[in-house]
């Protein structure tokens, strides 16, 4: 009955499906052989300029500008690392970059994964905390180099394979009405607070990891800190950000976070405040390294030399982070007092900080 | 060459076809399955026994007693749930039985933790009802949360499988039999409908389990914040987020257990409900067996249930993403579309870019090869469809664990990587309506090409494929749907510039931030929204049996 | 129309819809004890809606029915069906997979109150008296189609109720089947002294077992009355058409016939036969074995006329005719189907 109709359809659908078919696998062969994707794609916020008053950098090598791919794995801020980014494309665009920008736990995870198949395939580190880099550099992971610019960091903030790029606040954040009042850290443990407090996981963020091992060294508050604010109830969740965030829902009336975090919520409408501890915030730096293994040690050696550059510091200082060279203005303002723990001693306790933590407060 | 000797086949009875066509699929199979499979055990056989039993102390034994407590308490609920909405759903009114069908299939293409979000976002703490009603509900993030969005997920899947059951072995007649012989309406159903209902309820119950075995997304988003870690967040967790060595064996006998579940579980309930019926996901008309005016009352509860569990989490979550900042009520005067424009980053823009070629390129391969069974004959087809299955049966956690042992080396961090596994998996979903439909073709349609002078490979090419033109279409969709808003394997796959709009939507999620999240997740289930509309147009094309209008 | 006994099935401007537009229009209906009516109509007419009304299993949007003497369905009163004395044979038999004969003719036995024990021995006997007693354990997929005829039957029959209600019995059945099941049903129906209804679209069937008979057109009853009565006396000329081989010619309005005249009648092909003084020329001769269907072209309309034996006319012949018996038609309302002669 319906076979006359359907004879008369005209059957064109083979050569269709098969053209399509072959044109797709064709392309998805290609795409995937090819080294990942095209990685960050440089956002739209304009290039800042340099702030008044400070010098212009020096320009990079006077030889053959770099090119070819740079892989970054770095857990800084995703509008930061694109502004960097588009930064450093704009003046060397012949340089490719590969980004994988994740939290600390997803990119440490990710290294040691690439070390037990044979070998890290990034080129540099831009990392938030300043322990984990002092193990890759313990592990020899790390390239040696003398980058022009370190010259204007504090000599605190540097090693031989890493230099400091920025500086973190680790402050409080509390409800906008929130009471009793906040000023120190020690006001966290208030039974009052009871149950209402938010922590960073050291696991998950770099900065909760720096955090841990300040106050571990600190003889006012040490790792028992850590286990009065489980005794009245603190929660660990993951980021600083989610720490904001769950002040700013009401979740929590108190945590500790980073001060950017703080700033951005504030500056979209959130109803919370930013308490600056009297006894000072604790400050660490954001190091960038080079590695031994990378093929590309030239265009490596560049991104590490705009970063700390005079133009490289004043991107970071327009995004909202207080950036490592003094001599540049334009960051954040800095509310109070600043701690900046001694991280090598920090280090070395590292694997005794990690198993004390967990061992308040389980995995 | 006889005719009557080659009858059976559809069209193309020549051997070579048949020799390249099973060729192409064990070779396929072997290399999607098979060998990452095989590597992954042989990682377990390194491990070691002290291995596997450091693995299953602590967490990773907590996630294995998890998971499958949870699998149970789903299915249970979904098994209830499913059952009753589709005898309320299909014994109603013509009017109340598309009411019903409709808002089931509403929730079969929203991705799982979009809805797992929506879901916080309406009844979460600080979430709608909790702004405006004062009232949330306790546990959304830990297992109550779990449990009910997987619920919500998986009674759709149980409710077409009743339902078909409701049209075919338990028509209405034999109800309206057993009311003509004396029995009350509760009666009958006790004594005539459920008792033939039994297998398709099972099966119902033993799919639901193996979804919630499998299940990532909606564990991910309101498990891990609440402290619970099933088999698959766990593993997660020890591949992305963790350095230390242990965790990846724990992944790996993690990864291994979750099969080795799944096997079983399959294997038991084939035997129990005996043999493989596959639901016929047909749902050919029925009507009421008896007036009622209950029938109306009853589909009016389901529709506000599925207004309560599908509708109102989307509008939460729209809220959520206009609303300018966390903490301030998501009422206009907060309202912005920043969030939004946020999401056309360009960043953002080639993920979704990403996830639609990677969707496209599976949809459209898995058709071929799952086309491939047309050419090789009705038996040979359904060895094929079985092999087929396994990909589909292992589950997505455990495959992609396995395609990282076994093509890491060479594709770690490439697109081809994440369409590989996304081939193994998805294979099945294609295969299925095509072989369905193929087995449906009526041999006469065929004999009478043939009758008219047309060779096998013309018969292939003017009439098999197509009557079989719905059942290809559907398969597509069906898999680029999936591909679409798939995050399991992809969150475990994905690297430098290879990562897709569901996964890029998990990463924001745990950043913390919900406004940008929310509107990420309102884009996807948007991309997927659209993706969806065809599906609906070709289903009814795909129901009705080839040849017959 | 029937003076008497009060009737089993009484049903009075029923009207039935199953979704906005009615299927069966103010239908009156009336059985009496005993009395067997058939539903004859074509495949759509609403004589399953019918049924499906008397059983309980679709509430009419108008009209008042009583079974029993007992009021089923009006205005505020629906009983269900398991509330109603009507047992039903469905089309396609609806056996219960999972029951095995025995249990399934147990299943109404139960339901009307008896216990166990006696309701076992009473589905044995209604087992017997089917002649399928010796199946008792077997299920439906393991029966033959007249077997499960039998059974559904059978579990009809053990609802002991005052009403059957049969759904195109012998549809399914080819033609050497259908006799003798149509027999065996009328016999097993009437010997428990019941009313029975059934609907078909056989005329054959409708005029051989039933003692009335209700035409149903799009929902309307068209007619009823005996076999003989819709046989001889159809009301209009699809009715005609309906209950057997017809001849619609023109005549005047006294019945005689008249080309182009105004009026109808309708001839059955046993009440003409050849040689007369009525004009033809034949068309064509059927022969069926017994006899032979010649087909004549007359200056009133085509006639076919039935002679016994083999032919004895062929095509072409110039013949005459006669005419023994004829009945006037009313006008069809609406248009006529295209069903022209057919020969049953």
């Amino acid at each position: 009955m319906k076979v006359h109709s359907v004879m008369t359809r005209p059957a064109n659908r083979v050569p269709g499906f098969r053209a399509a078919t072959l044109v797709a696998a064709a392309v998805v062969l290609v795409a995937g052989c090819a080294t990942a994707g095209p990685g960050a794609t440089p956002s739209d916020p304009p290039a800042s300029e340099p702030a008044p008053g400070v010098s212009p950098s020096p320009a990079p090598q006077t030889v053959a500008p770099p090119g070819g791919t740079i892989r970054l794995y770095s857990t800084v801020t995703q509008a930061t690392v694109d502004a960097i980014v588009e930064g450093y494309q704009a003046v060397n665009p012949n340089v490719t970059i590969d980004l994988f920008r994740a939290p600390t736990g997803e990119v440490a995870a990710r290294i040691a994964a690439e070390l037990r198949e044979g070998g890290v395939r990034a080129d540099l580190f831009w990392l938030t905390d300043p322990l984990s880099i002092q193990q890759y550099d313990q592990d020899g992971l790390l390239a040696a180099y003398a980058p022009p610019e370190a010259a204007s960091l504090d000599p605190a903030d540097q090693g031989a394979t890493f230099w400091a790029t920025r500086h973190l606040n680790m402050v409080m954040v509390g409800a906008a009405d929130l009471s009793p009042a906040v000023t120190d850290w020690g006001d966290l443990t208030d039974p009052a607070l009871k149950d209402a407090v938010a922590l960073p996981d050291p696991g998950f963020a770099g900065s909760a990891f720096g955090l841990l091992g300040a106050f571990a060294q600190d003889p006012a508050y040490g790792l028992e800190f850590y286990q009065r604010l489980k005794d009245n109830g603190a929660i660990i969740v993951k980021s600083p950000d989610e720490v904001t965030t769950g002040v700013a829902e009401g979740r929590f009336k108190a945590g500790i976070t980073l001060d950017f975090s703080v700033r951005s919520a504030i500056a979209k409408g959130s109803p919370v405040r930013l308490i600056w501890p009297t006894s000072g915030a604790v400050t660490m730096y954001s190091p960038i390294a080079m590695l031994q293994a990378s093929d590309n040690a030239a265009a490596a050696k560049s991104f590490i030399d705009f970063v700390l550059s005079g133009d490289g510091q004043a991107i970071i200082a327009a995004s909202g982070w207080e950036p490592a060279r003094a001599d540049v203005a334009g960051g954040p303002p800095i509310d109070g007092s600043q701690v900046r723990p001694d991280w090598t001693a920090a280090f070395r306790e590292q694997a005794d900080l990690l198993a004390g933590y967990r061992a308040i407060f389980g995995e | 060459m006889g005719v009557a000797g080659r009858d059976r086949s559809a069209g193309s009875g020549r051997v070579p076809g048949r020799a390249l066509g099973m060729l192409v699929t064990s070779a396929a199979f072997a290399a999607l399955v098979a060998y990452p499979l095989a590597r992954l055990t042989g990682t377990l056989g390194d491990l070691g026994p002290e291995a596997i039993t450091r693995a299953l102390a602590g967490a990773g034994g907590r996630a294995v007693l998890t998971s499958i407590g949870l699998g149970v308490v789903v299915a249970v609920l979904v098994v209830v749930i499913g059952t009753t909405t589709a005898l309320i759903g299909e014994r109603a009114s013509s009017r109340g039985r598309w009411l019903v069908r409709a808002g089931m299939v509403g929730p079969l293409f929203v991705p799982p933790f979009v809805a797992a979000l929506g879901w916080a976002a309406a009844y979460g703490p600080r979430g709608l009802t909790d702004r405006w009603l004062g009232i949330s509900l306790p546990g959304t993030y830990g297992l109550p949360g779990v449990i009910t969005v997987l619920t919500v997920e998986a009674v759709p899947l149980a409710y077409l499988i009743v339902a078909a059951a409701l049209a075919g072995r338990a028509e209405p007649d034999l109800e309206r039999a057993a009311r003509a012989s004396g029995a009350t309406s509760l009666d009958a159903l006790r004594t005539v409908t459920l008792p033939l209902l039994r297998r398709p309820i099972l099966g119902s119950g033993v799919l639901a389990f193996i979804m919630t075995l499998n299940a990532f997304g909606v564990p991910a988003v309101l498990g891990i914040p609440g402290g619970v870690s099933t088999i698959t967040t766990r593993l997660y967790q020890d591949l992305a987020f963790s350095a230390d060595p242990a965790s990846f064996d724990r992944a790996v006998v993690l990864a291994l257990i979750l099969v080795a579940i799944a096997f079983v579980t399959v294997t038991a309930s084939d035997r129990l409900l005996g043999g493989h019926s596959s639901p016929r996901t047909a749902v050919t008309s029925s009507g009421p067996a008896t007036p009622g005016r209950r029938s109306t009352v009853a589909v009016a509860a389901v529709m506000v249930g599925v207004i309560a569990t599908a509708a109102v989490p989307f509008v939460a979550l729209i809220l959520v993403a206009l609303t300018r900042a966390v903490g301030l009520p998501p009422t206009p005067e907060n309202w912005t579309l920043a969030n939004f424009a946020e999401v056309l980053d360009p960043r953002i823009l080639g993920a979704l870019a990403r996830s639609v070629g990677l969707a496209l390129a599976a949809a459209t391969i898995v058709t071929v090869l799952g086309g491939i069974v047309v050419a090789v004959g009705r038996r040979a087809g359904r060895v094929l469809g079985g092999v087929a299955s396994i990909g589909f049966a292992v589950p997505g956690s455990t495959l992609a664990l396995a395609v990282l042992i076994g093509y890491g080396g060479a594709l770690r961090d490439t697109l081809l990587i994440i369409l590989i596994v996304y081939l193994g998996k998805f294979w099945a979903l294609g295969h299925r309506p095509i072989a369905g439909s193929v087995d449906r073709l009526p041999n006469d349609l065929l004999r009478a090409a043939r009758a008219s002078g047309a060779r096998p490979r013309d018969v292939f090419r003017s009439i098999v494929l197509p009557l079989l033109r719905p059942a290809i279409i559907g398969a597509w969709l069906i898999v680029f749907l999936f591909g679409l808003h798939e995050v399991t394997m992809s969150s475990l796959l994905y690297g430098p510039g290879t990562d897709t709009l569901a996964v890029v939507t998990l990463n924001v999620q745990q950043l913390g931030d919900p406004t940008i999240t929310a509107a990420l997740a309102v884009a996807l289930g948007l991309v997927v929204g659209v993706g969806a509309i065809p599906v609906l147009l070709v289903r009814r094309a795909i129901d009705r049996p080839p040849g017959r209008e | 129309m029937m003076a008497g006994p009060t009737p089993v099935v009484d049903a009075r401007g029923l009207t039935i819809a199953h979704t906005r537009t009615p299927v069966v229009h103010e239908f009156d209906l009336s059985v009496g004890p005993a009395e067997t009516v058939a539903l004859l109509g074509p495949s759509g007419s609403g004589k399953s809606s019918l049924l499906a009304a008397v059983a309980g299993f679709v509430r009419p949007i108008a009209g008042e029915l009583r079974i029993g003497g007992r009021l089923v369905d009006g205005p505020g009163v629906a009983v269900p069906p398991e509330d109603r004395s009507v047992g039903v044979v469905f089309q396609n038999d609806a056996l219960w997979p999972h029951l095995n004969v025995l249990e399934t003719v147990i299943y109404p036995i139960r339901r009307r109150g008896i216990g166990r024990a006696n309701a076992e021995r009473e589905a044995r006997e209604v087992l017997e008296r089917l002649g399928i007693a010796h199946l008792a354990s077997r299920r439906p997929a393991q029966l033959s189609g007249g077997e499960q005829q039998r059974t559904g039957l059978a579990r009809a029959l053990a609802r002991d109720a005052v009403v059957y209600l049969l759904d195109e019995p012998t549809a399914h059945l080819d033609t050497a089947l259908k006799a003798t099941w149509q027999q065996e049903l009328a016999d097993q129906v009437r010997r428990l002294g019941a009313a029975v209804i059934f609907a078909t679209h056989d005329v054959a069937e409708a005029l051989s077992i039933a003692d009335r008979v209700a035409i149903v057109r799009d929902g309307r009853r068209i007619q009823f009355g005996t076999p003989l009565e819709v046989y001889e006396r159809p009301v209009d000329a699809w009715s005609a058409r309906l209950t057997g081989a017809a001849s619609v010619v023109s005549a005047t309005t006294d019945g005689v016939l008249a080309a182009g005249g105004p009026a109808q009648v309708v001839v059955r092909p046993d009440w003409a036969g050849l040689d007369g003084d009525l004009p033809g020329r034949v068309i064509a001769a059927w022969f069926r074995g017994s006899h032979t269907d010649v087909e004549l072209d007359t200056p009133f309309g085509s006639v076919v006329i039935r002679t016994l034996g083999a032919p004895t006319v062929a095509v072409g012949d110039v013949v005459t005719w006669h005419l023994r018996q004829s009945w006037p038609l009313r006008p069809t309302p609406g248009p006529i189907g295209t069903m022209n002669q057919y020969y049953g």
